[in-house]
């Protein structure tokens, strides 16, 4: 496609950058941008660059978080005997909406894909292992998704767990069809974590 | 079932295309380069979410276009159904069912089915085993969805391990408890792929065996033989002894993807012994025994597309084919020739009713 203005071409070009951004989605937003007051553009360069530089990540469980402990970590309310792992933070929104969660989290940052250059080392597995060392752990509930990656991630920790006097338990699969936790409804979802089984291959 | 209509747009050459069809048998004439193929090719992709001939979508897009879609009509069992495909880079396949998606496009696969003969199928005895494979792969995936979904994950899974084997090779950097967990995975797949690839050839080589008979009017039994590692032991056992031999070529040495199927006449492999005459009817007698096997386990006479297949048969082997399509035992039929004057001549006395299309670029 040829473009009348190289700033609409620079525009078009980080626009469709966005997952599920084509060219043409990309254009629309850069016309709808120029149809707007020019505060409207400056609010949004500002969200996205404050964004970047202001965000901090739980040094616990690495949620993104305002503070260095994040408010579910550091609440006096919350079961940290009992830790749910994560891909990301969609996740953890999702299972906090079902309102039947009482532990802490840990979020790996995504899921094994060797192919896509993610390796075990590159996500938060680690520290995992070193929470659960600490002692203090009881319980590991694992809510990933039902995907190759998501069952290889699992295993995987699991693994690492072996001989550990911690239990693993699994969200009831089937839940999640398409493969993500942020589709699932919320009562399905909630009752699923209600009733978590053992995890096992 | 029976295909009513079918809509092409920027699908490798042709810009929009709209067929109505009205018969049992259909006939693309036309020149060389015309389009006759594209249309055999889109109700193939319309069925099993793929090209016959190209396996990557990108390259099915009409050049300087960037995404292709195809509509198709079809009456099954008094029920009309209108199937959707669209595909465009980076975005996933499109297929809808009177206008729902599937919740897995595997859902979709076997639910028309389909069976090509076209004359690069000679690659099948020619060719490496791969070609083989994907023969075996799409006849069992169009009747077990087990198998459909084991193999996409096999697939997926190997390509990890083999990164990670690659890795190992060039970096001597190697996480063991992540090869012994895509392993773990990995050796309940090759057993499922393995066991049903076996049970499949116990069913359908009599089928095989006797079509191929009545195409050759001969007496020569034709079969394929199963060449798999795991014919020597169990999968986990063997993919655990391979694991050095893995790590030292950089790749799997060990699993179904090295599976291979002999082609054999009399017990002879077809590759080295057979003449051309005789590779030309097995391939035939081994797609038409596909078209009915198909039959057998969906209950629906396949879509049978023949692309210029007459052209390159002598009028003996074109007779006997015939014969059997006249006994009605296969579905509706597509095919595809250069001079409509042949086609014409061929099925004059078959009493089938044939609709001539006229197709030009
Ligand atoms: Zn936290």
């Amino acid at each position: 496609m040829n473009y009348p203005s190289r700033l609409i071409e620079e525009a078009v070009n980080a626009f469709s950058r966005f997952p599920g951004i084509g060219r043409k989605s990309a254009l629309r937003l850069t016309l709808y941008l120029l149809r707007q007051p020019g505060e409207e553009s400056q609010q949004l360069a500002k969200a996205i660059s404050d964004l970047r530089s202001k965000v901090v990540y739980c040094s616990s469980c690495h949620n993104i978080s305002d503070e260095p402990v994040c408010r579910i970590c550091a609440s006096k309310t919350r079961d940290k005997g009992t830790i749910c792992v994560v891909a990301d933070l969609r996740d953890v929104i999702a299972i906090e909406n079902t309102g039947q969660y009482t532990g802490v989290y840990h979020v790996l940052g995504g899921l094994i894909a060797p192919m896509e250059g993610v390796s075990p080392d590159q996500l938060k597995i680690q520290s995992l292992l070193d929470r659960v060392a600490s002692g203090e752990v009881k319980e590991i509930l694992l809510a990933l998704s039902a995907t190759m990656e998501g069952d290889t991630t699992g295993f995987y920790i699991s693994k690492k767990l072996a001989g550990q006097p911690v239990r693993i338990s699994t969200i009831a699969r089937g839940i999640a069809i398409g493969g993500e936790l942020e589709y699932a409804d919320e009562l399905t979802l909630g009752r699923s974590i209600l009733n978590r089984v053992p995890f096992g291959g | 079932m029976y295909l009513r209509r079918l809509q092409l747009n920027n699908f490798r050459n042709a810009v929009s295309r709209d067929y109505v069809f009205e018969a049992p048998v259909v006939a693309l004439t036309g020149r060389n380069g015309a389009g006759k193929t594209n249309v055999l090719d889109a109700l193939h992709y319309i069925c099993l979410t793929r090209s016959y001939f190209n396996s990557q979508d990108q390259q099915l897009i009409r050049f300087g276009e960037d995404y292709f879609n195809l509509t198709a009509q079809i009456e099954d069992e008094g029920e009309e159904y209108k199937v959707f495909c669209a595909y465009q880079p980076g975005n996933k396949k499109v297929v809808k069912l009177n206008g729902q998606d599937y919740p897995r496009l595997a859902d979709h696969i076997g639910r028309f089915p389909v069976v090509m003969i076209a004359p690069t199928d000679l690659n099948l005895i020619h060719e490496g085993s791969d070609e083989r494979r994907r023969f075996i792969d799409m006849l069992l995936s169009q009747t077990d969805r087990d198998y459909l979904l084991a193999l996409m994950k096999y697939n997926k899974l190997l390509l990890q391990r083999n990164t990670l084997l690659k890795s190992w090779a060039q970096e001597r950097k190697l996480d063991k408890a992540l090869l012994e967990v895509l392993d773990e995975q990995l050796a309940p797949l090759n057993r499922l792929i393995y066991t049903r690839r076996a049970a499949l050839l116990d069913q359908f080589n009599p089928v095989f065996e006797e079509l191929h008979l009545e195409i050759c009017q001969g007496h020569e039994k034709a079969g394929i033989q199963y060449e798999s590692g795991f014919h020597q032991g169990d999968a986990a056992t063997l993919m655990r002894q391979g694991v050095q031999a893995d790590l030292e070529a950089g790749r799997s040495l060990t699993g179904v993807h090295r599976d291979d199927f002999v082609f054999t006449i009399n017990g002879q492999p077809v590759k080295k012994f057979g003449s051309q005459g005789q590779q030309k009817s097995f391939i035939i007698a081994l797609k038409l025994a596909q078209s009915d096997f198909l039959g057998m386990l969906t209950g629906k006479a396949p879509f049978l597309l023949l692309d210029d297949v007459f052209e390159k048969l002598d009028p003996q082997r074109v007779a006997s084919l015939l014969q059997l399509v006249g006994q009605e035992r296969f579905g509706q039929i597509l095919l595809t020739d250069t001079d409509r004057g042949r086609v014409e001549a061929i099925f004059r006395h078959t009493g089938a009713e044939v609709q001539y299309i006229g197709v030009s670029s």
